[in-house]
């Protein structure tokens, strides 16, 4: 999660970050407000390999289980990758992002590649890939940028009053003055 | 002509941010572009404060005189002057980083670029897009 805020801080304008945030409305990973949290909300879903892998199963006792298995398998991955891809869709967020680990990026861009632009045209799903380094901080990158979508001027203004303008809630992350 | 002029030097000082942070944050680093697109940001942004609170743009070549003009439209208007002892900061610094003999080290390009990015928080959050 550092990784993608620490991300998101260097490339938008001076955003207002929050991590986990309580709004009922936005169920994101990273909510960042740019422009000092007066522009666009930008929310990011923070998926690790294992959100996309069934529980284990007993071991396959034949080649025919095993190639069973590995059906059940793909077809749980698509059907994650669906699920992910309708919430994503549905977030009231100007930019919305995925971002998954460097390992797993190009089999879940395979699936996920054409589902990324909106229906009406107007927004595509940015992608980001976080790479392990070991001991060091994992980096984060955006391999695909995304574009703008609409939001729901209704949606969007119970988020301001309960989160970006409630003098009760700070943000994580922001540019002190 | 308010709203259109304050758009145009807010856009400028946007991006001109934008293009500071690029420099600061590649590898390797752009000290001297980074802290001279600090300095512009910010002289870009106090065109834009001015405007949105007097109307007029300040056209002194005095920082000083820029600064005390931007406290006073502050006063004016009732807004916590905090992000102008930032700007304050970068104006010093605009002929050294932009003519000087000095070299302009990444100490100094992180220092303006911080002020820079205070500046714009201030003038985004407090002045600009005030709520």
């Amino acid at each position: 999660m550092n990784a993608v805020a620490e991300l998101l801080r260097k490339t938008l304008s001076v955003p207002n970050i929050y991590l986990e945030p309580h709004s009922p409305q936005l169920a994101v990973d990273i909510l960042a407000v740019d422009r000092a949290g007066s522009g666009d909300l930008h929310g990011v879903e923070i998926k690790i390999d294992d959100d996309f892998v069934r529980n284990r199963v007993k071991n396959p006792a034949n080649l025919k289980a095993i190639k069973q298995q590995r059906r059940d398998r793909e077809r749980h991955f698509r059907t994650r990758i669906k699920e992910l891809h309708r919430e994503l869709m549905s977030l009231p967020a100007h930019y919305r992002y995925l971002a998954v680990p460097q390992s797993g990026c190009d089999t879940i861009l395979g699936e996920l590649r054409p589902l990324l632009h909106s229906p009406d045209g107007i927004g595509k799903i940015g992608i980001i890939s976080i790479t392990d380094h070991g001991e060091e901080l994992p980096i984060a990158e955006i391999v695909i940028a995304p574009e703008r979508f609409r939001v729901d001027a209704a949606k969007l203004s119970k988020i301001e009053k309960n989160l970006i303008n409630n003098k009760k809630v700070r943000p994580d992350i922001e540019v002190r003055i | 002509m308010g709203g259109i002029s304050v758009r145009v030097y807010q856009d400028r000082g946007l991006q001109l941010a934008k293009a500071m942070r690029l420099c600061r944050y590649n590898q390797p680093a752009y000290p001297s572009a980074a802290a001279l697109l600090a300095v512009h940001s910010a002289i870009a942004y106090n065109d834009a404060v001015q405007i949105k609170l007097t109307g007029q743009r300040s056209r002194t070549q005095d920082h000083t005189q820029a600064v005390a003009a931007i406290k006073r439209a502050c006063g004016t208007a009732k807004i916590e002057p905090r992000g102008i002892e930032h700007l304050r900061k970068l104006l010093s610094t605009k002929t050294d980083v932009s003519y000087g003999d000095k070299e302009v080290d990444n100490h100094l390009a992180d220092a303006l670029c911080v002020a820079a990015d205070r500046f714009e928080a201030w003038a985004e959050g407090f002045v600009l897009n005030r709520r």
